[in-house]
């Protein structure tokens, strides 16, 4: 083999050992979003709720980069009922349910949370692409522990669940969503979410 | 010959007493002859506050499988628990297992929640996605001592 042969080789395996000695912690990947939404909250040019359409914007833009809606979404949903939406159902649902979580989640965080600071209590490696990041948000008023289910998805941690003090995100809705599936169809629950986001756009 | 009958009589008896004995303390004892009706998984949880070997698991309150084991992940300092569940019932990796109380002050059992992804959980596999028991006195606490 001739040396020009072996250069791309020799390359290849440089860029593929190094990616694997740096290959990112969770408890990295949530660190810097999670820093980032704690300043945004606490940018004096939102205080008292003003400009909060703009604060949202970039609340989401930093949440899109690191919660995976579409597993969120999908967790939210017995395999069983998932496998009888269609795709364009799917699809629908995802968006629709994506949107009314960042609004539960907005509402939430807005105007109130601060004077947060969170504290990262540690990781729990659970296999090659499934980790659990433990944190309390310290306020004033007490701590809250919340941990992070993440996914490794070609090559990027994402979150996919939520844990508040015990109970979690998907657990929640799971239930939620179960019962409405019972008692009625898909569109039920399209109209069911629809009619939540308009509520929350409306206490805005 | 009369006391050789009485004898085998007797010792039918003794056998089918035997039998009886065996098959209580298998039931009674919830053993497995043949272990191949359940599959195990296993879970790891921040508290079980009381859950002990034999609890339910239920799925939609339907009882299907039972409790192995407890035992504690001196490391990682969480409680493991060992689960028997039965053959027919699948999981999935994102199934969701919570520690909940009957009533509010009843036994404790594990709820779990099915799932949606398409990657099934085998024998030995793990319950990644758990919920702890909510202590009621820490939940109190927390409302005397909240200044909202």
């Amino acid at each position: 083999m001739t040396l020009k042969r072996m250069v791309p080789i020799i390359i290849s395996l440089i860029i593929s050992s190094s990616s694997l000695a740096y290959s990112e912690q969770p408890i990295d990947v949530l660190q810097v979003p999670v820093n980032r939404i704690v300043k945004i909250l606490q940018d004096p040019q939102f205080k008292n709720n003003v400009n909060r359409k703009l604060q949202q914007k970039q609340l989401r833009e930093v949440i899109d980069g690191i919660f995976n809606f579409e597993l969120i979404a999908r967790g939210t949903i017995d395999r069983y009922d998932w496998d009888k939406f269609t795709p364009q159902q799917r699809t629908e649902f995802t968006k629709l349910f994506s949107e009314f979580i960042s609004n539960v989640y907005f509402n939430k965080i807005q105007g109130d949370y601060t004077d947060v600071k969170v504290a990262y209590l540690g990781q729990e490696i659970r296999s090659d692409s499934s980790a659990r990041v433990k944190t309390v948000v310290l306020r004033e008023s007490g701590e809250i522990p919340i941990d992070y289910s993440m996914k490794l998805i070609n090559g990027k941690w994402w979150v996919y669940n939520v844990f508040v003090e015990g109970p979690s995100l998907l657990g929640n809705y799971r239930d939620e969503h179960k019962r409405i599936l019972m008692k009625g169809s898909y569109t039920d629950l399209i109209e069911q979410l629809k009619k939540k986001i308009e509520a929350q756009k409306s206490k805005k | 010959m009369k006391k050789s009958f009485i004898d085998t009589i007797v010792g039918i008896f003794v056998v089918i007493g035997i039998v009886c004995i065996g098959y209580l303390t298998i039931k009674l004892g919830k053993m497995e002859v043949i272990g191949h009706k359940h599959y195990n998984v296993s879970a790891r949880f921040q508290s079980i506050s009381g859950l002990t070997p034999g609890a339910h698991i239920e799925m939609a309150g339907v009882k299907i499988g039972a409790v192995d084991s407890v035992s504690f992940d001196v490391e990682r300092k969480v409680a493991v628990v060992n689960m028997k569940i039965h053959k027919g019932v699948t999981l999935s990796e994102d199934a969701i297992a919570s520690v909940k109380t009957s009533g509010l002050i009843g036994d404790k059992y594990i709820k779990l929640s099915p799932g949606s992804s398409d990657v099934i959980l085998k024998d030995g596999d793990t319950i990644y996605e758990t919920e702890s028991a909510i202590d009621i006195e820490d939940l109190v606490s927390k409302y005397i001592f909240s200044d909202e």
